[in-house]
C-alpha cells in the first residue's frame, strides 16, 4: 500500500561531487527478466484465468451445482478434490468460483485505476482549488472501513456482479488518486518536467509526454496489488454470504460452508483457501517486484 | 609521537556479485597533535579510508591490514570493544552532512549526552553541564537553549557546530572530520575550520580532514595525503607542496582549480577522461591513461610510493615532475567577444520575486534588482544560499512571475532564454535516449522530422564534446555528470537561445570536470555569441568564467562590476568578506566574517548585511543603500564606501 | 498547534462527519423499493407499513427527512430494531464493548511482535531473520483473515480441540474462559496486522540504518540496542503511525468476519445479522457509529504524528 511521506526534510543546497565516474557498469536490474518467482506467480494467475474461462469444456470439470455424488467423499479419480457437504465436486465449484471473482477484481481495478488516476492527475496538476474539493471528496470516502462500506452498500443496493465491481472498485479511488496524485507533484517539480517548461512544451504535452509516463508504472504496479486487495475483501463478502448469492460458489462461500465438516472433511475447507492464498500470494508478489523494479531504475 | 599507524591497508566493497578495491595498499601515520589532510575526487576511496582508520567494518565491507591506535590493533577488535572503548572515547567522528548527520526526531541535549554518560559514567546533570560547555566551546550562542532544540531548528553552520561538539565531547586524542564544510556557505566554511584548527591546537588533538578541496587542506593541514583510485599517490608537508608538487595528478588538482589570484585565465588547464573502474586493479599506474607525462612503463607498473623531495615528500609516480613544471593547457590571447560592445539582451528592472506559503506572510527572495545582460557576456552572479540567486535566475527564464518590476528583452522573445540545473542529470527525462532529449526544443517548436531533429541532435552532441554514435542511444541514467551537464547544453543550445540561466551548473562537479565544463561555457560563448548568466556560490569559478560579476546578499545586489574590479578588489564590505573567506590565497584561513545572516524575509529596514558588517556606521540602519556608481562598470551598495546624494546630501561634483 | 491550525482541523472533521450522516442516511434514501416494507421486514401488514410510512414521513421533502433523522441521531437516537423492539443505541452500546476489546488486544500483540521482528530483520538485511520474516510477511499478507481463521479453527479448535471454537464468556463470569475465547480471534485478526507493521517497519527501519546519523551515531560509540530502539525506531515509527487509518479500516472490517467466524457477540456481527434479517435501521446506526469511531480513531493518529515528527510540530507552530 502506498504510505504517503508526509515528512519535509530540510534541503541542502549543495549536493556531495559528481556520483558517477566513467564507464558506469550496466546497472543490475535493467534488461534483466522477471525472475523465476514473478514467473510462476504469472503462470498460476494465467492458468487459473484460462480454467475459469474454459469451464466445462474441460474434462473433470462439470456442472458446479450438481450434486453427482455423496457429501464429504474424499479426493477420488471421479472428483480429484473430493466432494463437499452435499456432494458437489469440489474441484469444478473451485473453478467456476474463479469466474465470480476475477472478473469483479478486473472490474473494480479498472474503476478505481481510471476514475482515481484522473482525479489523482487533475488534483496533482492543477493543485489550488480542484486539489482541496478533490482531498475532501477522498477524505468522505476514506471515512469508512471498506469492508463496512461494501456491505451496507451492497445490502441496501443489491448485490450484482456489476454493483460489487463498482463499490469495491470505488474503495481503491482514494489510495489510487493520492498516488496518482503524489507522483504527479514530484515528477512536475523534477527538473527534467522543469526544463520541458523552459524549452517551451505546452501544457497539455508536459502533462501526456512528461508526466503521464513518469506515473503510470507506479499506478500499474498498485493496480495488482489493488486486484489481490479487491479479492479479499470480495472474498470476505461472499464469507458472510453478502456476496454473489448461492448456488454460484464462491471462494468465501465455500470456505464459510466447510465449517460444518471439517472434523471428517477438511479438504472442503483446504482447497478454496489454498487457491485463494495462492492467487493473492501471486498478485502480492508481482506487485512487490514490480515495485521494487521501479525503485531500481528511477 | 605516532597516535594512529595504518600498515598495508586493503578495504573491498562487496557491490552485487563484484567487488570494489576501494583502498589498496595503503600505509599512513598521524603523530598526536597533528592535523593531516587527505585529498581526492569522488570515488578516489578518502572516506572508506577514513572509516576502516576507525576499525569501522560495515556489513559487505572487508578490511585486511593493520589499524593501531596507541597500542591497540583495532582489527582484531570487534563491533562491541571498539563501541565502548574507541569510538566517541579515544576518536571523535565529524560527518560530511550536518543537515543528515543529527537524529531529527532527538533533541541536541540528548544526543550530546548518551555517549558522555555511557564512555564517562557521569551522570545526566552532570552531562548537560558539560553538553553546555562544549556548545559553548565551538561557539554556539546560547548554549543551554540549544540543547532543548531539535536539529532542524538550527541552520547548517549551527548544526555542525553541534557535531562538532558531539565528537569533542569525551576529549579524544583524534578527530576525524569528513568533508566538515562540504555543504556549507564560504564564510560559514571558514568560520567551521577557524574553529576546528582552535579546537585541535588548543586540546592536542590530532586530526585527519578529509576534503576534495585541496587548497583548503593546504591551507590547514601540516601534512597532506592524496589519494587516487585507492591509493596514497603523494604524501608531503603542505608547505611549499604547490610548488613542489611531484605527482602530476596533484598537479591537476592544482592546476585545475580556479583561483581568485593571478591573471584571469583564458581557459582552465582540464584533465581529461575520469577516474578507473576499481572493480578490477589496474595495470600499472590508475591515473597513466590521464596523464599527460605517462609511457610505456607507467602503462604496465603499478608505481609504490618513495620518497622524492626529502624524507618527507613521497610519491607514487615513475615519472615524477620537476618543481613547478607548467602540466597542462597554455595561456592564450582572450579573443575579441561581443561582450565588449555592451548591446544589452536581458534587462530586469526593480525586480521583487516573492515566495508564497499557505498560512504566512511571503516572504521576498528577491527585492529590488536592476541587472543588465550584454550581448555575448558571461555575467557570473553569487552569493551564499539563501541570497535569491538561483530564484532571479529562473525568474529570467519566465518560470517565475514577478511580483513587481519587469523583465524586458531588448532583442527578443522570453523563449530566448534557457536554463541549465546544478544537477544536470536530474534534468534530463530519464525514460528518453540521449538523442531524443537533445531533440526535445526542436520537437517542442515544431521543426523538421523525427529524422532531421535527430540529426540536428548529433551534430550538438559532437559540438559539445560528446560521441553521438557511442552515447546518442544510452538512457541519461548511464551518463556521468560532467557528460550529463554536456548533454543539458547541448539541448539548451537546440532551442537558439539569446541567454543561457546556469545555475550552479558546475557545484556537483569534481573539479577537474568542472574546468572542462567552465571551458566549454567559455566556448559556446565565443562560438554563438550567447550571453551566460553563470550562478555560482564558488567566487573562483565565476572568476575564471566571467567577464562582469554581480553580489547578491539576501536578495538585493550589493556590488557589481567586472571580474578583475569585483573580485580583485572588492569594495563592499561583504565581497570583501567573501573574497577573504576562499581558501588558496595564502596565509592561515580566517573567518573574516562573523555570525550568520538573518532568517531571509527578516523584514528590516536599512542596509541588508548591517547585522554581520564590521564596518556598519547608524546610517545602515535607516535606509537602504542604492547602487552607486564607482567608475564606468563598477557600482556599489554601500553607505560606508559609496555615500549616495540623497543619503548624505553632498552634491557630487 | 496553533488556535488557527485547531479550527482549521475541526472545520476540516465537522465536514467529513457531516459528510458521513448523508451518505448513511443516503443508502436508505436511494434504496430501490419500499423503504417501509425494508423496514418492516418480509411479512409485515400493510397498516403496520402505512403507519411506518407516516412514521417516516415518506411524503416530505428529502432534505426536510435528513434534518430529521440528523436531529434526532444527535439526540441519541437512531430508531428501533423491528426485530427485538430495542433501541438502536442500546443495541450498539452492548456489542460495542466487545469489537473494542478484539481490536485493541489484536493491535497490541501485533505491535509487540512485530517491533522486534522488523528491527532485527532490519539490522542485517539478507540474514535468515529478514529472509524469514520478507517470505513469511509475504504469505502472511496474502492469507485473507477469514481464511487464516478458519484454518485456525480446524488445527487448535476441531483438531487439537485445545481451544474454544465459537462463542465467549464475559469476563466477570468467567476470566480464564473469557482469554481462551479471546485468543483465536486475535491472532486471526492480528496475523495480517503483524505481517503489515513487520514489513513496512523492516523497510523504514532500512532506510533509517541507511542514514548519516546512524553512522554519527555508531561512531560515537553507542550501543547497537541504543541505536536501534533510540536512533532508530523512533524515526521509523513515523511511517507506522500514518499506516494507522489503513490497518484500523482492515481491523473494525476484519472484526466483523471474526465475529462472524467466532459467533461473538460484538457490533460486526450485529450487522451481518441485521443485514441477513433486513433490519436496516440497525445496519443503518451501526454504519454510522462505526464511521465516526473510525474518523476519531484517524484522528487520533494523526495527533500521534505530529506528536513524534518535531518537524512537523514546529512547522505547524512556526
Amino acid at each position: 500500500m502506498p504510505v504517503e511521506q508526509g515528512t519535509p526534510s530540510a534541503a541542502t543546497t549543495v549536493t556531495s561531487p559528481d556520483p558517477a565516474p566513467a564507464g558506469t557498469p550496466a546497472r543490475r536490474g535493467a534488461g534483466r527478466g522477471l525472475g523465476p518467482g514473478a514467473l510462476v506467480a504469472l503462470g498460476w494467475l494465467a492458468g487459473l484465468s484460462v480454467l475459469a474461462l474454459l469451464g466445462d469444456a474441460l474434462p473433470f470439470i462439470g456442472d458446479p451445482s450438481r450434486m453427482t455424488s455423496l457429501p464429504y467423499e474424499p479426493p477420488s479419480s471421479a472428483h480429484p478434490l473430493g466432494t463437499d457437504e452435499i456432494g458437489r465436486d469440489v474441484l469444478s465449484r473451485v473453478v467456476y468460483a474463479a469466474r465470480v471473482s476475477l472478473p469483479i477484481a478486473a472490474g473494480a481495478v479498472a474503476v478505481a485505476m481510471l476514475v482515481g488516476g484522473i482525479i489523482g492527475l487533475l488534483t496533482g496538476f492543477l493543485r489550488g482549488t480542484v486539489d482541496e474539493v478533490g482531498q475532501w471528496l477522498l477524505d468522505v470516502l476514506v471515512s469508512f472501513p471498506p469492508l463496512i462500506l461494501a456491505m451496507a452498500v451492497t445490502a441496501f443496493l443489491g448485490r450484482s456482479p456489476v454493483i460489487l465491481a463498482v463499490i469495491l472498485g470505488l474503495l481503491f479511488v482514494p489510495p489510487a488518486a493520492r498516488l496518482v496524485r503524489t507522483h504527479t507533484m514530484a515528477t512536475s517539480t523534477r527538473e527534467y518536467v522543469v526544463a520541458a517548461r523552459v524549452l517551451g512544451a505546452s501544457r497539455i504535452r508536459i502533462v501526456f509526454r512528461e508526466i503521464v509516463p513518469a506515473v503510470v508504472p507506479h499506478l500499474l504496479a498498485y493496480a495488482v496489488l489493488a486486484a489481490s486487495a479487491v479479492i479479499v475483501i470480495e472474498g470476505a463478502l461472499s464469507f458472510l454470504g453478502l456476496s454473489i448469492p448461492p448456488p454460484t460458489p464462491t471462494w468465501g462461500g465455500m470456505i464459510t460452508a466447510a465449517r460444518d465438516g471439517l472434523a471428517e472433511a477438511p479438504h472442503v475447507l483446504l482447497v478454496p483457501v489454498a487457491v485463494l492464498f495462492a492467487t493473492v500470494l501471486a498478485l502480492n508478489g508481482l506487485a512487490d517486484t514490480l515495485r521494487s523494479r521501479l525503485v531500481e531504475t528511477r | 609521537m605516532t597516535l594512529l599507524t595504518l600498515t598495508g591497508l586493503n578495504v573491498s566493497i562487496a557491490d552485487g556479485t563484484d567487488r570494489i578495491h576501494a583502498v589498496r595498499d595503503v600505509g599512513m601515520t598521524i603523530a598526536r597533535r597533528e592535523i593531516v589532510g587527505l585529498v581526492g575526487e569522488s570515488g578516489c576511496g578518502k572516506s572508506t579510508l577514513s572509516r576502516a582508520a576507525v576499525g569501522l567494518r560495515p556489513a559487505g565491507v572487508t578490511v585486511s591490514g593493520s589499524v593501531r591506535l596507541d597500542d591497540t590493533e583495532l582489527l582484531d577488535l570487534d563491533h562491541r570493544t571498539l563501541a565502548a572503548e574507541v569510538w566517541g572515547r579515544k576518536v571523535g567522528f565529524i560527518p560530511q552532512n550536518p543537515m543528515g548527520a543529527l537524529n531529527p526526531v532527538l533533541r541536541i541535549g540528548h544526543q550530546l549526552t548518551e555517549h558522555m554518560r555511557r564512555h564517562l559514567g557521569i551522570g545526566a546533570r552532570e552531562a548537560r553541564t558539560r553538553a553546555a560547555d562544549a556548545l559553548a566551546a565551538t561557539g554556539i550562542p546560547a548554549p543551554v537553549a540549544a540543547l532543548d532544540k531539535f536539529p532542524h531548528e538550527l541552520s547548517g553552520g549551527m548544526r555542525q557546530r553541534v557535531a562538532i561538539a558531539m565528537a569533542l565531547a569525551c576529549d579524544p586524542a583524534l578527530l576525524i572530520a569528513d568533508e566538515p564544510t562540504t555543504a556549507l556557505d564560504v564564510t560559514i566554511q571558514a568560520q567551521i575550520i577557524d574553529l576546528l584548527v582552535t579546537l585541535c591546537r588548543d586540546r592536542d588533538m590530532a586530526m585527519l580532514l578529509v576534503s576534495h578541496d585541496l587548497p583548503l587542506v593546504l591551507q590547514v593541514a601540516d601534512r597532506v595525503d592524496v589519494m587516487y583510485a585507492g591509493r596514497v599517490v603523494e604524501r608531503a608537508p603542505s608547505t611549499g607542496l604547490a610548488e613542489r608538487r611531484a605527482m602530476p595528478y596533484t598537479a591537476a588538482l592544482l592546476d585545475s582549480v580556479p583561483t581568485l589570484s593571478g591573471p584571469q585565465p583564458v581557459r582552465l588547464p582540464a584533465i581529461g577522461g575520469t577516474p578507473p573502474d576499481l572493480r578490477a586493479a589496474p595495470r600499472g599506474c590508475a591515473f597513466a591513461v590521464r596523464c599527460g607525462h605517462a609511457d610505456a612503463e607507467c602503462a604496465t607498473r603499478e608505481p609504490t610510493l618513495q620518497p622524492v623531495r626529502g624524507d618527507d615528500h613521497l610519491t607514487a609516480c615513475l615519472r615524477p615532475l620537476e618543481a613547478k613544471t607548467p602540466v597542462i593547457g597554455e595561456d592564450e590571447t582572450a579573443p575579441e567577444t561581443a561582450a565588449d560592445r555592451a548591446v544589452p539582451v536581458l534587462r530586469a528592472t526593480d525586480l521583487v520575486l516573492e515566495y508564497r506559503v499557505p498560512g504566512r506572510p511571503s516572504f521576498r527572495a528577491v527585492d529590488g534588482v536592476s541587472l543588465e545582460l550584454h550581448e555575448g557576456e558571461i555575467l557570473g552572479l553569487v552569493g551564499e544560499s539563501g541570497c535569491g540567486k538561483s530564484t532571479l535566475g529562473r525568474a529570467l527564464t519566465g518560470l517565475i512571475r514577478p511580483a513587481a518590476g519587469t523583465i524586458e528583452h531588448p532583442a527578443g522573445e522570453t523563449a530566448d532564454v534557457q536554463l541549465i540545473f546544478q544537477d544536470a542529470k536530474g534534468s534530463l527525462n530519464p525514460r528518453r535516449s540521449i538523442l531524443d532529449v537533445v531533440a526535445e526544443p526542436l520537437l517542442y517548436a515544431g521543426r523538421g522530422t523525427t529524422r532531421e531533429r535527430r540529426e540536428e541532435a548529433a551534430s550538438l552532441l559532437a559540438s559539445v564534446g560528446l560521441d553521438p554514435e557511442v552515447l546518442g542511444r544510452r538512457a541519461p541514467r548511464r551518463l556521468s555528470g560532467g557528460q550529463a551537464q554536456r548533454v543539458a547544453i547541448a539541448r539548451a543550445l537546440a532551442a537558439k537561445p539569446r541567454v543561457l540561466v546556469c545555475d550552479e551548473p558546475v557545484s556537483a562537479l569534481d573539479v577537474s570536470v568542472q574546468a572542462q565544463i567552465i571551458n566549454l561555457l567559455m566556448d559556446v560563448r565565443t562560438a554563438t555569441s550567447v550571453s551566460i548568466l553563470f550562478i555560482a556560490h564558488d567566487l573562483a569559478a565565476v572568476r575564471a568564467a566571467s567577464d562582469r560579476v554581480a553580489v547578491m546578499y539576501l536578495g538585493v545586489v550589493c556590488e557589481i562590476g567586472s571580474a578583475e574590479e569585483v573580485l580583485g578588489a572588492p569594495r563592499h564590505p561583504y565581497t570583501k568578506a567573501l573574497v577573504a573567506s576562499v581558501p588558496g590565497q595564502g596565509g592561515r584561513l580566517r573567518a573574516s566574517l562573523s555570525g550568520e545572516p538573518p532568517a531571509p524575509g527578516d523584514p528590516s529596514s536599512g542596509c541588508r548585511f548591517q547585522t554581520r558588517c564590521p564596518e556598519a556606521v547608524p546610517e545602515c540602519a535607516i535606509t537602504r543603500p542604492p547602487l552607486v556608481d564607482l567608475g564606468p562598470t563598477q557600482a556599489v551598495a554601500c553607505h560606508v564606501v559609496a555615500p549616495s546624494r540623497q543619503a548624505t546630501g553632498v552634491s557630487p561634483s | 498547534m496553533t488556535l488557527a491550525s485547531v479550527m482549521r482541523r475541526a472545520a476540516r472533521l465537522l465536514l467529513v462527519l457531516g459528510a458521513i450522516s448523508i451518505v448513511t442516511f443516503g443508502l436508505l434514501a436511494v434504496m430501490p423499493g419500499d423503504p417501509a416494507l425494508a423496514l418492516l421486514g418480509p411479512g409485515a401488514t400493510d397498516a403496520a407499513v402505512a403507519e411506518v410510512r407516516a412514521s417516516l414521513g415518506l411524503d416530505r421533502p428529502l432534505i426536510v427527512r435528513y434534518g430529521d433523522w440528523l436531529l434526532s441521531a444527535l439526540g441519541g437516537d437512531l430508531g428501533t430494531s423491528y426485530q427485538t423492539g430495542q433501541p438502536v443505541v442500546t443495541s450498539l452500546a452492548d456489542r460495542f464493548p466487545l469489537s473494542i476489546e478484539l481490536v485493541l488486544v489484536s493491535q497490541i500483540v501485533a505491535l509487540a511482535v512485530a517491533v522486534p521482528v522488523g528491527l532485527w530483520s532490519a539490522r542485517r538485511p539478507g540474514g535468515i531473520v529478514d529472509r524469514i520474516c520478507s517470505v513469511g510477511g509475504l504469505g502472511l499478507l496474502s492469507l485473507p483473515m477469514f481464511a487464516l481463521g478458519s484454518l485456525l479453527v480446524y488445527v487448535f479448535a476441531v483438531t487439537l480441540k485445545w481451544l474454544p471454537a465459537t462463542g465467549i464468556p464475559s469476563f466477570g463470569d468467567d476470566p480464564l474462559g473469557h482469554v481462551q475465547g479471546l485468543i483465536l480471534p486475535v491472532l486471526s485478526l492480528a496475523g495480517w496486522q503483524f505481517a503489515m507493521y513487520a514489513q513496512i517497519l523492516r523497510g523504514e527501519a532500512r532506510t533509517v540504518l541507511a542514514e548519516d546519523y546512524i553512522e554519527t551515531a555508531v561512531l560515537k560509540g553507542l550501543p547497537t540496542r541504543a541505536i536501534l530502539l533510540r536512533h532508530t525506531l523512533k524515526p521509523a515509527s513515523l511511517s507506522l503511525a500514518s499506516l494507522v487509518p489503513i490497518t484500523t479500516g482492515e481491523l473494525i472490517g476484519g472484526a466483523v468476519v471474526v465475529e462472524t467466524l467466532y459467533a461473538l457477540p460484538g457490533v460486526g456481527r450485529l450487522m451481518v445479522d441485521a443485514i441477513a434479517a433486513r433490519d436496516l435501521l440497525v445496519l443503518q446506526g451501526a454504519v454510522l457509529a462505526v464511521a465516526v469511531v473510525f474518523v476519531m480513531l484517524n484522528l487520533f493518529a494523526d495527533v500521534v504524528v505530529r506528536w513524534l515528527d518535531p518537524r512537523i510540530r514546529s512547522h505547524h507552530a512556526g
